[in-house]
């Protein structure tokens, strides 16, 4: 990879070794989404994978929204 | 959430917007009224929108994640999103909106790239900085406009930290951005030699070479069309959009009459 920028890498890598994000797959009928966990309870879209493109203009799916999570406890 | 319904997974064509102020068909007028009532809001109406607005801000993130103190364009949201503005016929143009500090040569370039090839208008507009790769970007689109204030910055790229020890790294450099040069020289009025010079020129950057355009510089030079602002930017667009119509219409109408011709000339 190659950044063509006037920002110094050095600042634009700043916190890279510190930042482990822990990503999480959640599949629907068209793909999935990839959310990263923020909280017990809420995740933010990182990225998306469908196989309908309007998906991509969704407003829902938006990378960097916040969406919520639901726990279920299975019996 | 709402998304991850059962019934939202269901291939429908068009998702339902979980968006409870929105109006059902035929009732555009009540539930204004009950948002009033109801929750204190005002709802505010929703045009049927045409044009598509796409902003690249920040950094153009490509192959590698780049750590969250940055803000980020990511290419492999906007490409299919790209795709799903060629492919929508409800949007008939396109508008870019730059205030970027570059990032991923690849990426940068397949997103002007892609928004060069799209067959609907695009009008571009730079505000407050397009720098780097974002010149690329900017270049691509149909026409172009850069906001008074704003600025773009043209430089070589390199690789900082790292000494070039061998004469194919410097090759492969330069490879790269003879890849940049061609797009904007290809898709620009700046020649060539003019954006090499640009690119070296010593003396504007403190302890760096380039240059820095401000809004009307980078219009004289001929990088970009145009100083304007935003209602500049979206009624070149929307004149686009209705000449291309009209374009359009002409274009079957002489199709039409075309084969018609073919078909008596075959006889």
């Amino acid at each position: 990879m190659i950044l063509y920028t006037p920002v110094p890498p050095e600042i634009v890598m700043k916190g890279s070794e510190g930042h482990k994000p822990v990503y999480f797959q959640i599949p629907f009928s068209r793909g999935f989404i990839e959310v990263e966990i923020t909280s017990g309870n809420s995740a933010k879209i990182v990225r998306l994978n469908s196989s309908d493109l309007n998906d991509y203009l969704h407003p829902a799916f938006q990378p960097g929204k916040e969406i919520r999570l639901k726990w279920d406890i299975e019996q | 959430m709402k998304i991850f319904d059962s019934e939202y997974c269901s291939h429908t064509v068009e998702p339902e917007i979980d968006n409870p102020e929105q109006p059902a068909e035929g009732q555009e007028n009540e539930p204004s009224s009950k948002t009033i009532t109801q929750l204190g809001q005002l709802a505010l109406p929703k045009p049927d929108n045409d044009i598509f607005t796409l902003t690249i801000i920040g950094q153009i993130e490509g192959h590698m994640v780049l750590p969250p103190q940055n803000k980020t364009t990511k290419y492999e949201h906007v490409i299919p999103q790209l795709v799903a503005v060629e492919q929508n016929p409800k949007i008939e143009g396109a508008l870019i909106i730059l205030n970027t500090v570059g990032g991923d040569v690849e990426a940068g370039l397949a997103i002007a790239e892609m928004i060069n090839t799209l067959s609907k208008p695009t009008v571009s507009l730079v505000l407050g900085g397009g720098h780097s790769i974002g010149v690329v970007i900017s270049c691509g689109c149909n026409y172009s406009f850069i906001a008074e204030t704003a600025t773009m910055t043209i430089h070589p790229i390199r690789l900082t930290g790292l000494i070039v020890g061998v004469s194919q790294v410097f090759e492969y450099l330069d490879k790269m951005q003879e890849r940049i040069i061609d797009f904007v020289s290809s898709h620009s009025r700046v020649s060539k030699e003019k954006f090499k010079e640009l690119m070296f020129n010593t003396g504007q950057l403190g302890r760096d070479i380039g240059t820095v355009l401000v809004g009307h510089e980078a219009v004289d030079i001929g990088l970009i069309n145009e100083v304007g602002g935003l209602s500049k930017a979206v009624n070149k667009l929307r004149e686009m959009i209705n000449k291309k119509k009209e374009g359009d219409k002409q274009y079957h109408d002489t199709l039409h009459a075309g084969t018609a011709g073919d078909r008596d000339e075959g006889q």
